[in-house]
């Protein structure tokens, strides 16, 4: 090392003071020997002397109360405080909501509607209807199947339940939360009634089933975002025999 | 050691303030910073490691702070400009600047040069604690310290034959 001139890195921590005494010494043995060494640490010396002054001098900021410890150790402390009570406040909220949200969610289940449950009501309402059950009658057929499929919003064919006995009537809109619904209502020779119906809907998971009430048969099914009924009277053999061949034709 | 020192934290008060001053250069911000870092350090106190001083340990939550604000900073002006926003904490990219003082030119400095630089030559904390409160390795230290100095000399126009130098940027 007495030989050799110190590189930068021991000269910048000789200046930091970060050498250890063995060599330091070694150092400023070299620097005693070379003049121009020494002026150059000389002059960082001076430079790190003036960054000091000028740093540690150049700072006059004003007392801060909230930057004392003492001040905010007991900000620190309401704020755990604030922070439990909203916690008890919370696992009470959360203890209510759980009853409360259990007991509504009974009742919401007792009083949710079974699927396709409007299919059943227009068929109550409009396909009894003696004196007019729907609003366009099968005389005008492609244009009633052009307004039932633009109301609707899809292509909506006009099923042929002849073979069945069931002459088409006629078809008429509905509305319901999911959007328009379209209802095709057929009559065979004795004024028996069977109803196709067709409307929107969020269900896009080929679920199907089937239900009786009050005498009415109704089978639906979910296919494509669009939900489908046949209703019909129980009673009548055919009402089961159009509900099993319908789902294929629609 | 397990309870924090309400008097030495205080004594370290004006130090904290110096360093988050010249890494936030903003007097409020700074003392934002102040008051994270000893919040944190009151909140952290009990999983200290004993292995740095408590002036390097709290330089280090503070600038750990620093650090995360400005990426905070950083991704809200990407997001800014992404909606098409003037980003209004950008600077300009051609800012011209001659030193005129030891304290602009240090102010002209990188963040980085001035952090180093206080904590080493202001603070006198020793290369393994100022690594310990930058988060780098000492090495990173020493280099970026010789790097800072080079810039620093530049500025004021020591050991680079013209009297002032013109920074770009």
């Amino acid at each position: 090392m007495n030989d050799k001139m110190p590189d930068d890195d021991t000269l910048q921590a000789y200046v930091d003071g970060e050498l250890d005494d063995a060599r330091r010494r070694e150092v400023e043995a070299c620097l005693v020997a070379q003049p121009e060494l020494a002026a150059r640490v000389t002059r960082w010396q001076r430079e790190a002397a003036g960054l000091r002054a000028a740093l540690a001098g150049g700072l006059s900021l004003p007392p801060q109360a909230r930057l004392d410890p003492v001040s905010i150790r007991r900000t620190r402390r309401t704020r755990a405080r604030r922070r439990l009570a909203l916690c008890a406040s919370l696992v009470l909220a959360l203890g209510l909501g759980g009853v409360g949200g259990w007991q509504a969610k009974s009742a919401r289940v007792a009083a949710a509607a079974p699927p396709m449950d409007d299919a059943v009501a227009a068929y109550r309402v409009f396909a009894t209807d003696r004196t007019r059950p729907v609003e366009m009658d099968a005389s005008q057929g492609p244009e009633l199947q052009a307004w039932l499929s633009a109301r609707l919003g899809r292509p909506m064919a006009l099923p042929d339940l002849q073979p069945y006995g069931f002459a088409l009537l006629g078809g008429r809109m509905l509305a319901t939360s999911d959007g328009a619904a379209a209802m095709l209502v057929y009559q065979d020779a004795d004024g028996g009634r069977i109803s196709v119906y067709v409307r929107p809907s969020t269900r896009f998971d080929d679920v199907r089933g089937s239900r009786r009430e009050e005498g009415l048969a109704l089978r639906y099914w979910f296919r494509d975002g669009y939900g489908f009924a046949v209703v019909g009277r129980a009673d009548d053999p055919r009402t089961l025999e159009v509900q099993q061949a319908l789902p294929s034709a629609v | 050691m397990n309870r924090i020192d309400d008097d030495e934290l205080r004594q370290l008060l004006p130090s904290l303030r110096r360093f988050a001053l010249w890494l936030a250069r903003d007097p409020a911000d700074a003392d934002d910073l102040v008051q994270a870092c000893i919040e944190r350090a009151l909140s952290r106190w009990s999983t200290r490691r004993g292995d740095a001083s408590l002036k390097a340990w709290l330089f280090a939550i503070l600038h750990r702070q620093f650090i995360d604000q400005r990426r905070r900073a950083g991704r809200w002006r990407g997001v800014l400009a992404m909606l098409g926003a003037e980003p209004g904490a950008a600077p300009s990219a051609e800012e011209t600047f001659v030193a005129r003082s030891s304290l602009e030119a240090f102010d002209a400095l990188a963040v980085d040069h001035r952090a180093v630089l206080l904590l080493v030559v202001v603070e006198g904390l020793p290369y393994q604690d100022a690594a310990h409160a930058l988060g780098v390795p000492v090495g990173t230290v020493m280099s970026r310290l010789s790097r800072a100095r080079a810039a620093y000399r530049k500025l004021t126009g020591d050991e680079s034959g013209g009297a002032r130098l013109r920074r770009i940027g």
